[in-house]
């Protein structure tokens, strides 16, 4: 199917190909639990493709993509993806393809908000430019339930600034109180890291009040920040500066902290951070594909698992929860010089 | 078969840190704030009696292997400790072949080989000290224990005994590292030998060391029950007498008792299926809301239903019980023996292989709600479900249109199979006429989420080394719920061959059962 199409056609098409599908021998298909429309930059590879072949076979859902930045006019067209578990049921994904041509209307939620399935939470993942926040987000915002960004995505692709993604959120949830839920890919990546870094204060929180330094090697720049950001925030530190080579912050008795991020790499490749403390002895971890341990303790390794993006976006969609913890993270950005 | 690993632990002794960052269990750790954790477990040996056996075979190698496999469980050991003269090599042998027959058989062959490298074997009888001696010696490490009985009950004594005698329930003064014991069921067979077991199990373990379990309990769709009345607010206000005319528990069972004879004819379906799994349904769908998610709030609530439930004396035994047991018949197309013909059973057995009760609760949510339980072999149909029957409207205003196509309104969840929740309601059928009919508004587990949930040992197992007891009976649970099958227990011997009506197997039960309720008006859910 091609050229524009009325939301009525559309359901119609959808209908067609889902009973086509279920046709090859399975017994029934579920019902959709979601919608999920992804925006992003048509001939652009992104992690949305390998994620929902993650969700297939888990969660039925209705997926509109909206791919940005074809020559031509607005098109859509309709397909159905299926997978059959192991009673031979199906989880199917009903799934509208926008391509938003240099009309603009694709992009434009007249377009796509009538197929949304009524009275389903909607997800919105936004795969786009987001510095400055682009008018299109704030008009999809007041369609969903959730927002999911990937800032750790758009610096690599887009080369965006991450304190300036930060910063804009950070500013939207300030300004706006009604939006929905927003939550960072690159957040979730950090999940078992700060747990990590958590637990092992427990047994010296003293310690907490007394870092002087913190450096890091192997994260993206955004992963960095957020895991900078995440213990300013927590441990009240103040005065942010940030600079080419470090970031600095006074903390709660106005010392200097010093946070570097000496290495950009990726997690999977290895993380080691170093704390240095005032009145306490060095810290230093490594976390690997083996698992995480301090280097004074090499034998005592706890398991660290990176999340997927497939495991993010399933763990997202089955939750309407916002994070407090990020919203506060990127916050320290609203004071920084 | 995909391996996903999950990231995030389960929900399981989750705190959460409040906005001060500060938690009752933790010295204030800022950057705990907002981190979901649930606690790992922490190292853990895990002694299994009766390793060589069919629940070791079929149930706790595969929920141990499937933990480890999705990050659950790291740092551990199995032993396992039987009579049988199997070598170490044999036992990880025997243990690989499990994992091969399971639906985890397409792991890494890395991951088995690690999982595998974990795994130990004690060759001793239950009694000699030896044996018990030796867990002490060769695995000193990890300190934490978990005791898993899964034998016979006949050698739990002996066993609890012996753990007792060579100081391995002992958690020390500190506390430091723990001790644990998992006892299966049939937990006593009557309420002076759950009591002694208790005895038992106290002079060497504290309640809060002990872990009975009822693997019902760990079912997704029993820990639903909880979910669905407590987690929405459309269903609490009508879940009483005022609006609740009946409630049915059924559990019917197409299989008959297989190679269990031995067993099976010394217990019977009250025994082995009301005394246990039906009576943790019913305190479930009947239980008052918990103030918290705290073991002993929600064990708390329950076992004041099951002191609440009002004792049937022998006079009533009649009237408020029936008992069956199946005769020759056709199940699945296939003609299956009688249950006097089975292996192992004597050919004049008073054994119920069917149990319907009728039974109240002295309670003011409850009061005169008739709650109908029934389980039996060798039925039609395999299905787990607990029917809530609503009253009909005050007034009905449809009287002449429809009285004869219309039901009650009821809310089914069934646990097993194809789980799912049912609300049957009637509708108008379309047309020029104000004709109704019943329709069903469904909510399928399977058809909504496409993951299988885990398999209720898994969660359990989990649950034990996390100390968590929550999905565990304790023991006023154990002995309030004998308490009362043991009248009925007492009654039915006094009764011997009396009132012991025979079904047809491959038939929804006897008739006797359909009177319970049609004397009221009532009747039984079709299978």
């Amino acid at each position: 199917m091609n050229g524009i199409v009325s939301p009525v056609e559309i359901e119609k098409q959808l209908k067609l190909t889902l009973e086509r599908q279920s046709d090859k021998g399975v017994i029934g298909t579920r019902t959709s639990l979601f919608n999920l429309v992804i925006f992003k930059r048509a001939f652009v590879p992104g992690p949305s493709d390998s994620a929902l072949d993650f969700l297939l076979g888990k969660r039925p859902a209705r997926i509109i993509h909206v791919d940005c930045g074809y020559p031509d006019d607005t098109r859509v067209s309709v397909f159905a993806r299926c997978y059959p578990d192991r009673r031979d049921r199906t989880v199917c994904f009903e799934e509208v393809l926008i391509n938003n041509g240099r009309d603009g209307k694709g992009i434009d939620p007249g377009m796509w908000s009538p197929i949304l399935i009524h009275d389903l939470p909607t997800y919105l993942w936004w795969l786009k430019e987001l510095v400055p926040i682009p008018e299109d987000f704030l008009n999809a915002l007041e369609y969903g339930d959730k927002m999911l960004i990937y800032s750790s995505f758009n610096e690599r692709v887009y080369n965006e600034n991450p304190r300036l993604i930060f910063k804009g959120i950070a500013q939207l949830i300030e300004d706006e109180k009604e939006i929905p839920v927003i939550i960072d890919f690159s957040w979730v990546r950090l999940f078992a890291l700060r747990k990590f870094i958590a637990r092992l204060f427990d047994e010296r929180v003293d310690a907490l009040y007394g870092i002087r330094e913190i450096a890091v090697k192997n994260l993206q720049r955004s992963e960095a920040l957020l895991l900078f950001f995440w213990f300013a925030s927590r441990l009240d530190w103040r005065g942010g500066k940030i600079d080419d080579d470090f970031i600095s912050f006074r903390d709660k008795k106005n010392r200097e902290v010093l946070l570097r991020h000496e290495v950009v790499g990726s997690m999977e490749s290895g993380v080691k951070i170093d704390f240095s403390f005032e009145g306490f002895p060095k810290l230093s971890i490594g976390c690997d594909s083996l698992g995480c341990m301090e280097e004074e303790r090499s034998n005592e390794r706890v398991q660290f698992k990176i999340p997927g993006e497939g495991e993010i976006l399933l763990r997202e969609v089955d939750s309407l929860m916002h994070d407090d913890a990020y919203y506060e993270a990127i916050r320290v950005t609203l004071e920084m010089e | 078969m995909p391996l996903d690993l999950p990231y995030f632990f389960t929900m399981v002794n989750d705190f959460e840190i409040n906005a001060t960052g500060r938690s009752e269990d933790l010295v204030a750790n800022p950057l705990r704030y907002g981190l979901r954790i649930a606690d790992e477990p922490e190292p853990v040996t895990l002694v299994i009696f009766g390793a060589t056996g069919d629940l070791t075979r079929k149930k706790l190698i595969p929920a141990l292997f499937s933990l480890f496999a999705n990050g659950n469980i790291s740092n551990f050991k199995v032993v396992g400790f039987a009579r049988r003269g199997w070598s170490e090599d044999y036992f990880r042998d025997y243990v690989l072949k499990i994992i091969n027959e399971s639906v985890l058989s397409k792991a890494p062959e890395s991951l088995k080989r690690e999982f595998l490298g974990k795994c130990f074997y004690i060759s001793s009888t239950f009694e000699s000290e030896k044996g018990y001696q030796s867990i002490k010696e060769i695995f000193p490490l990890p300190k934490n224990r978990v005791f898993y009985l899964a034998t016979p009950p006949v050698a739990y004594e002996k066993i609890i005994t012996r753990l007792g005698e060579t100081g391995l329930s002992d958690e020390g003064e500190s506390k430091k590292f723990f001790s644990r014991i998992i006892v299966e069921k049939p937990f006593g067979n009557d309420l002076d030998s759950a009591k002694r077991l208790n005895s038992i199990l106290n002079r060497y373990f504290k309640e809060s060391q002990i872990f009975r379990i009822d693997h019902y309990l760990g079912k997704e769709t029993v820990q639903n029950i909880m979910v669905l009345r407590f987690g929405n607010g459309i269903f609490e206000p009508i879940w009483n007498n005022r609006y609740v005319d009946h409630v049915q528990i059924t559990v019917a069972e197409k299989e008959g008792i297989g190679t269990r004879g031995n067993y099976y004819d010394k217990s019977g379906a009250l025994r082995d299926i009301v005394q246990n799994h039906m009576m943790q349904l019913l305190s479930l769908v009947a239980m008052e809301p918990p103030i918290d998610l705290r073991p002993d709030t929600i064990r708390d609530e329950k076992v004041k239903v099951l002191e609440s439930i009002k004792p049937i004396p022998f006079e009533l035994l009649t009237r408020e019980t029936v008992r069956g047991q199946y005769s020759r018949g056709i199940v699945d197309g296939e003609e299956v023996p009688g249950y006097r013909e089975e292996e192992n059973v004597s050919p004049d057995s008073t054994t119920e292989t069917f149990v319907a009760l009728r039974v109240f609760l002295d309670s003011w949510r409850w009061a005169g709600v008739p709650f109908y339980l029934r389980t039996g072999k060798r039925m039609s149909r395999r299905i787990t479900e607990i029917a809530i029957q609503f009253k009909n409207p005050p007034h009905i205003l449809f009287r002449e249109q429809s009285l004869s196509n219309t039901i009650p309104n009821s809310l089914v969840m069934r646990i097993q199979p194809d789980e799912a929740v049912t609300i049957s309601i009637n509708s108008k059928i379309p047309g020029y006429t104000l004709e109704m009919r019943p329709v069903n508004m469904s909510f399928r587990y399977g058809s909504t989420f496409g993951e299988d949930p885990p398999e209720a040992y898994e969660r359990l197992l989990l649950d034990v080394m996390n100390g968590d007891s929550t999905l565990y009976t304790r023991r006023d649970e154990i002995e309030a719920s004998w308490r009362f099958i043991t009248e009925i227990l007492e009654g039915w011997g006094k009764l011997g061959e009396r009132e012991l009506p025979q079904y047809r197997a491959g038939s929804s039960g006897p008739d006797e059962a359909k009177k319970l309720l049609s004397l009221e008006g009532r009747r039984w859910r079709k299978l």
